[in-house]
């Protein structure tokens, strides 16, 4: 029973990452906005759409319109909100809301953006930044003034509940960072040791090392494969479509197809102790290929995967602490699961070789 | 032991460093004129691959009659690609056989893998020559910025050879070689296609010159990885199993 605890732990993970990933809903959000232009100076309804709401529940639902700008040095920056005066709730999803917007805006621009903050007591605040955009009407142009602007937001409710966050544009798909890139981190784990123990082959010639290597890249190969299919799924929704030969995506296959020609090239090879030993060399150069397929040119281009071209990888302060609770026992949960694939299939490889020694002797 | 360590015996390791060197160095050149001779008696690699050139580019011109520069910039890479693979990928067939692999116990593995790559890289600078001629006799020549096309050529030569030359060591011990050699060159040499192809439309005004400098850096970091991959591989790689 010596060793097993780490499997134990594996599956354990693995069930906690799949039901908490899958099953935690979504913080409350505003899916959409009907108009999203408003005129100063009118008295004017928009209809609201959220996801996760509910707002049949909270009797008490309050609503602004916030128009912010980022403050500068030493500047006030411009920071009004303006409540709305009636508020119609349609269904739990669903809520009209009547803005009476002042005759002027407090910016010269003659338009602004403003976000929508939603509060209720059950589902706590959100927002939907640069919702909406308020137009100065023509017949009013007037000097700017913050008249009317000066609604307080305050006493927000606090969300309860265990959530992970709404993005508009992710949704639901926002889960699949526990799989995808969980996926990718393990890959790498696996790949890492992959060439450790060809380095340590070729320095010891012992075939136990080789054996391992090729379980791991075996195993590392089949979670590429997976990390491929869900970045597809990921990117069908977020990019369009499945593939739409993004930079990363290009150098992902290359870098598999790389991995592929590994095994090509050991079942060519008829001597078991050179395809060990060549396999154990291109092992190495295989891995070192890897890095700057997946990671440096990717970068140097333009692309629209995130950690590319300004966007934010995850990681740092970029991930939600809800999130990070499931992320991270999601590596090691594949990451172990992985080894104990590579484990079954070289302890396989191992006792194939007995069996074929006693047999010759 | 530090105190042992005299001038004179300074001096003298000094000096064994510096002759290890030059007994490398002349390796190297001896055996690079070694396969410069065999390949101008013989002419038989170059003779090869300027076939499949040329039938390329004629067949080119009966099927397409004018190839436009965008064209012209694919085509010209792809050739010097299948051209390599093709010439290239037999690189060790000579010394991987046993009279010969004896006789490659005299020098060390990797001045033979260095004057390979040596002689790959001049061998691809000439095919790539010879095959912008042939291109730009029947088709024009649309480069317009000779230097950075020439320069972009070099690094192409280079990368291709480092790479290839290695796969060739890889594959010299295997079944079907040549076969091996194409399945192993493709997935490793997309990327420095890709740059090539994009510095060479650089070069023929195709697209406006972005970020010259970075992909020129990418390719040299393609050609630095190769070389620090075979100093590493190439010693294990030649040692007979």
């Amino acid at each position: 029973m010596k060793g097993l605890w780490w499997k134990v732990l594996a599956v354990l993970l693995m069930l906690y990452v799949v039901f908490a990933g899958l099953l935690v809903p979504l913080k409350p959000g505003i899916q959409s906005v009907e108009p999203v232009q408003l005129t100063a100076g009118q008295q004017q309804t928009i209809t609201v759409e959220g996801y996760n709401t509910h707002f049949e529940l909270g009797d008490n639902v309050r609503a602004w319109l916030r128009l912010g700008q980022p403050r500068a040095e030493g500047d006030e920056g411009i920071d009004t909100a303006l409540l709305s005066t009636s508020v119609q709730v349609l269904g739990q999803q669903d809520v009209a809301l009547s803005f009476d917007v002042p005759a002027y805006l407090p910016t010269s621009d003659g338009a602004a953006r403003a976000s929508l903050i939603i509060d209720n007591p059950v589902d706590g605040a959100f927002v939907l930044p640069g919702a909406i955009i308020i137009k100065q009407a023509e017949a009013l142009a007037g000097p700017p003034s913050s008249q009317g602007w000066d609604a307080q937001i305050e006493n927000l409710s606090a969300s309860t509940g265990v959530t992970f966050p709404f993005r508009g544009l992710l949704a639901e798909t926002i889960r699949n960072q526990y799989f995808h890139v969980s996926l990718w981190f393990a890959l790498m784990i696996l790949m890492l040791s992959a060439a450790v123990y060809a380095v340590r082959y070729l320095i010891s010639g012992k075939s136990e090392f080789d054996r391992r290597s090729e379980a791991l890249t075996k195993v590392g190969l089949a979670f590429g494969m997976l990390g491929l299919v869900t970045g597809m799924v990921w990117a069908n929704f977020t990019w369009g479509k499945p593939w739409s030969g993004d930079v990363k995506q290009n150098m992902t296959a290359i870098a598999l197809l790389i991995y592929l020609a590994y095994f090509v090239l050991r079942a060519s090879v008829a001597s078991d102790q050179q395809a060990s030993r060549i396999g154990a060399a291109y092992n190495i150069f295989a891995f070192a290929m890897l890095i700057p397929l997946l990671y440096i040119i990717p970068r140097m281009r333009a692309s629209l995967h995130p950690g590319a071209g300004g966007n934010p990888g995850f990681g740092g302060e970029d991930l939600d602490s809800t999130m990070r609770m499931v992320f991270y026992p999601g590596i090691i949960g594949f990451t172990l699961v992985g080894v104990w694939l590579a484990q079954l299939s070289w302890r396989t490889a191992r006792l194939k070789r007995k069996i074929q020694e006693q047999l010759l002797s | 032991m530090k105190s042992f360590e005299t001038d004179e015996i300074k001096e003298v390791r000094r000096q064994i460093t510096l002759k290890y060197i030059a007994v490398v160095f002349g390796q190297i050149i001896t055996l690079l004129g070694l396969e410069l001779r065999l390949e101008f008696r013989q002419r038989a690699s170059i003779a090869g691959v300027l076939l499949f050139a040329i039938g390329t580019v004629y067949l080119f011109s009966l099927a397409f009659g004018s190839v436009e520069p965008r064209l012209w910039n694919a085509l010209y890479w792809i050739i010097l690609l299948f051209g390599a693979v093709n010439g290239l990928g037999r690189s060790f067939s000579r010394e991987l056989t046993y009279r010969y692999s004896y006789y490659q116990q005299l020098t060390s593995p990797l001045s033979l893998y260095v004057a390979k790559v040596l002689f790959n890289t001049l061998f691809l600078l000439v095919i790539g020559t010879l095959v912008w001629g042939m291109l730009s006799l029947l088709f024009g020549n649309p480069v317009r910025d000779v230097g950075l096309f020439v320069m972009t050529l070099c690094m192409a030569s280079l990368g291709l050879s480092l790479i290839l030359t290695f796969l060739a060591l890889v594959a010299g011990r295997v079944n079907n070689g040549p076969g091996i050699v194409a399945i192993l060159a493709f997935p490793v040499v997309i990327p420095l296609l890709l740059t090539v192809v994009k510095l060479g439309a650089v070069a023929l005004r195709l697209i406006q010159q972005t970020s010259t400098s970075k992909d020129l850096l990418l390719l040299f970091g393609v050609d630095l990885l190769a070389i620090g991959l075979a100093l590493l591989l190439v010693p294990s790689l030649w040692k007979e199993a």
